[in-house]
């Protein structure tokens, strides 16, 4: 059994898809189905865990040492005493924590793909060593990803954004710090002497993006709180503004090409906002609810968990609200469109963006099977990643104009999944799918 | 003899016990005088206490015990505004509220951050009186004692020069929510005493002084805003110093500055844990930074 694309990343073009599944990254082209490229994480995820086992052994060891010499300091000492054993504690060798049959499963997988603005590198992370992973793309080669760099760092990279000129990533890790790391220099190995973080939440970051206005960078940087921060770059210690808005977590933000000055976000709330990020105040020019849109697409996997239900909501489950999660929005640039995807669900919703930053309903698209993730190229393509158990993994749609998709009829997308490498035995092997809305903020006791 | 000692351990028990209900009922009591007194005005406030009351009672401390760390990054139940514009500082500071234009005549441009049990905007409070000075604390029962000490304190002094309604406690997380309560440059003065100082290595993002946090704190700083710093532990003094140092936007202030500065000789003496440190006789490191302005960007 095929394993669904986790994600999914066109190039402008649309010749090139560039997809995970696991550790797992390949390129299909999409012409021919062939894979043009891949990479394997061949990293050990315990790998991490080994190196922190060998230091605590080294720390262990060197006490030990100290301690026998104490012992027979103190003992030559007292005379008296001489005859004595001199008693020093033998060492225990800590063990690796290994996983007990009940523990939850390690997964490691790719969680982030970013094309950099010129197309030459593909940036992504890695859980094992929690590293970032930069390819510089030759597609006269045999395989086009050729690893150029790879940086650990010492808390997961969970988003990634790059300079205009495509020499710096920025990277956001778990804990709300963002650095600046370069392409072409050499990999950091002692962590300790990692440069600084450029700027950081208190909070996980969950996106970030780099624009320009008015000839001068900014980064952008949202988080599981609900703050959305607009900094200056590369001298991010200058804080530009925050946009006050969201209420719940932000999962992403949207800067379309054809207006630079708008910004769309969304995550946790029912709602998208639509902002003038560059305005000194009143930046804030419209809230789309998207609640009357998804609701009817939602299912009881989109309930809180048990442990957080109040006793009403567990005697009456009636009660019990189906929560939105807007896992990822895109633009149609050619037509001026938003492409909105709320997590788990078989629906697109098309949203019109306006000049004045006014957000409509456009239509909706629905899919057979629930979806994943998906992407847009330059030529109005769109390309829909589902989690389909028989193998039918992509569906591919062209927006002829800003009224008319069509569903286009594609084998070379069956192809591409027939070829890609990463299967598994079972359904319950498939890795979660879904990851977005664990970033909901609950209070045991509410 | 085991039995002495269930005896005792039971014994002990049920005076820890009964601490514990004193302190409630104390607190629960303090609750419903803090309800009624809180939204009240301050003229409300002056005529309730007409002879300026002597017999006024000022909240003890040992009433309000919690464990001495809290974690920054937790997600607590934290009540804070949406955006600056959204906070409601009438309730704060009931005497600086104009009924007329609906508007505050005087804004917080001080804050003590982590404020503990308040002993330094009470120092403070006589030699500012155009400007609010708001303490932020993140562990409930220590902002509910500042709370009540404040209450207790513009009653007592309703009739005096100083009558502390510039001075007001917050409870809030300032790690992570500073932004949501401040404009951009809005205050002149941050203090940080006696900040939590979180010994390890791995725990140092826990620290209140960080090089990312910084920008936040100069995104609220004016241009020429002041940030005390004053510790007991010497690493930490360091840290500090190192952090701030190393900072774009702020500037070490020197020793002859400290000396002529009025606030460096308040923070000295003023906090509780400054005080603390008196009596085991320990040290104090000091070290303070001017806000300076941004680069060309
Ligand atoms: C050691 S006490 C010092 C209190 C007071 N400044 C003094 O000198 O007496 C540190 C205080 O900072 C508070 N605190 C720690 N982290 C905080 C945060 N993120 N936001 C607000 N207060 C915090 C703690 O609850 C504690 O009361």
């Amino acid at each position: 059994m095929k394993h669904p694309f986790q994600l999914i990343l066109s190039d402008k073009s649309g010749e090139h898809l560039f997809t995970s599944a696991k550790h797992h990254i390949q390129v299909f082209s999409t012409a021919t189905g062939a894979i043009v490229g891949s990479w394997v994480d061949t990293v050990d995820i315990m790998e991490p865990l080994k190196k922190q086992q060998l230091k605590k052994i080294r720390a262990l060891e060197a006490q030990h040492a100290r301690d026998i010499k104490e012992a027979e300091a103190a003992a030559a000492a007292e005379p008296d005493a001489k005859k004595q054993k001199i008693e020093v504690k033998p060492i225990r060798i800590p063990k690796i924590p290994t996983p007990g049959p009940g523990a939850p499963p390690v997964y490691n997988f790719i969680r982030v793909l970013h094309l950099t603005a010129d197309e030459k590198y593909l940036v992504g992370t890695t859980d094992s060593d929690k590293a970032i992973i930069m390819f510089e793309l030759d597609f006269s080669q045999d395989n086009c990803l050729r690893l150029v760099k790879r940086q650990c760092l010492a808390k997961r990279p969970c988003a990634i954004a790059s300079s205009e000129d495509s020499s710096q990533m920025i990277v956001g890790d778990k804990f709300g710090d963002v650095y600046n790391i370069g392409v072409t220099t050499p990999a950091v190995e002692d962590l300790k002497t990692f440069p600084q973080p450029i700027l950081g939440h208190v909070s996980m970051l969950s996106d970030v993006v780099y624009a320009k206005h008015d000839g001068k960078e900014y980064v952008l940087t949202a988080d599981r709180d609900e703050h959305v921060r607009v900094s200056h770059f590369p001298k991010s210690y200058v804080i530009k503004k925050w946009l006050f808005g969201h209420k719940e977590f932000v999962t992403n933000m949207l800067i379309p090409s054809w207006a630079p000055e708008r910004l769309v976000t969304s995550g946790g709330d029912d709602f998208i906002c639509s902002w003038d990020w560059t305005a000194e105040t009143n930046n804030l020019l419209d809230t789309f609810s998207v609640r009357d849109l998804v609701l009817p697409f939602l299912s009881d996997y989109h309930i809180a968990p048990e442990r957080f239900w109040t006793e009403e909501e567990a005697a009456d489950r009636s009660l019990l609200e189906r929560e939105i999660t807007i896992q990822k929005i895109l633009a149609v640039e050619k037509y001026k469109l938003l492409v909105v995807l709320a997590e788990n669900t078989n629906a697109l919703f098309v949203l019109n963006l306006a000049d004045d930053g006014k957000i409509t309903y456009n239509q909706t698209l629905t899919t057979d099977s629930q979806i994943i993730t998906f992407s847009v190229d330059a030529n109005a393509r769109m390309y829909v990643g589902l989690d389909n158990k028989d193998g039918h993994l992509l569906d591919v749609y062209q927006f002829q104009s800003a009224s008319d998709v069509e569903k286009l009829a594609s084998t070379t997308m069956d192809q591409i999944a027939a070829n890609s490498v990463v299967e598994v035995e079972k359904a319950d092997d498939i890795y979660p799918l879904y990851h977005a809305a664990a970033l909901r903020k609950r209070s045991e006791f509410s | 003899m085991s039995d002495v000692v269930e005896n005792t351990k039971e014994q002990q028990l049920l005076e820890l016990k009964d601490a514990a209900s004193k302190r409630l009922a104390y607190r629960n009591e303090q609750d419903t005088k803090r309800k009624a007194l809180k939204h009240a005005r301050f003229e409300e406030m002056r005529e309730a206490t007409p002879e300026s009351g002597a017999e006024v009672e000022l909240p003890r401390k040992r009433f309000y015990r919690q464990r001495a760390h809290s974690n920054p990054f937790s997600d607590h139940k934290l009540d804070y505004p949406k955006t600056p514009e959204d906070m409601n500082w009438k309730k704060l500071y009931p005497g600086f509220y104009d009924e007329k234009t609906g508007k505050m005549t005087q804004n917080v441009e001080i804050a003590d951050i982590g404020c503990g049990f308040g002993g330094l905007m009470v120092d403070l409070a006589p030699h500012f009186p155009e400007s609010n000075i708001l303490g932020m604390e993140i562990r409930v029962q220590v902002t509910q004692y500042v709370e009540d000490r404040i209450t207790a304190l513009r009653r007592k002094h309703a009739e005096d020069a100083c009558n502390f309604q510039n001075i007001a406690v917050l409870r809030g997380n300032a790690m992570k929510f500073l932004p949501n309560f401040f404009q951009k440059a809005q205050l002149k003065k941050m203090f940080f005493c006696f900040p939590d100082p979180h010994f390890k290595q791995r725990k140092h993002k826990a620290r209140i002084i960080t090089n990312t946090l910084l920008s936040e704190y100069a995104y609220v700083l004016r241009e020429g805003g002041i940030v005390y710093t004053i510790t007991d532990v010497f690493d930490l003094h360091q840290w500090m110093a190192k952090h701030l140092e190393e900072h774009p936007l702020f500037e070490r202030l020197d020793k002859a500055w400290e000396e002529q500065d009025e606030c460096v000789k308040i923070m000295y003496n003023a906090t509780e844990e400054g005080q603390k440190v008196d009596r085991n006789q320990g040290s104090k490191f000091i070290a303070c930074f001017r806000r300076i302005p941004n680069p060309e960007l």
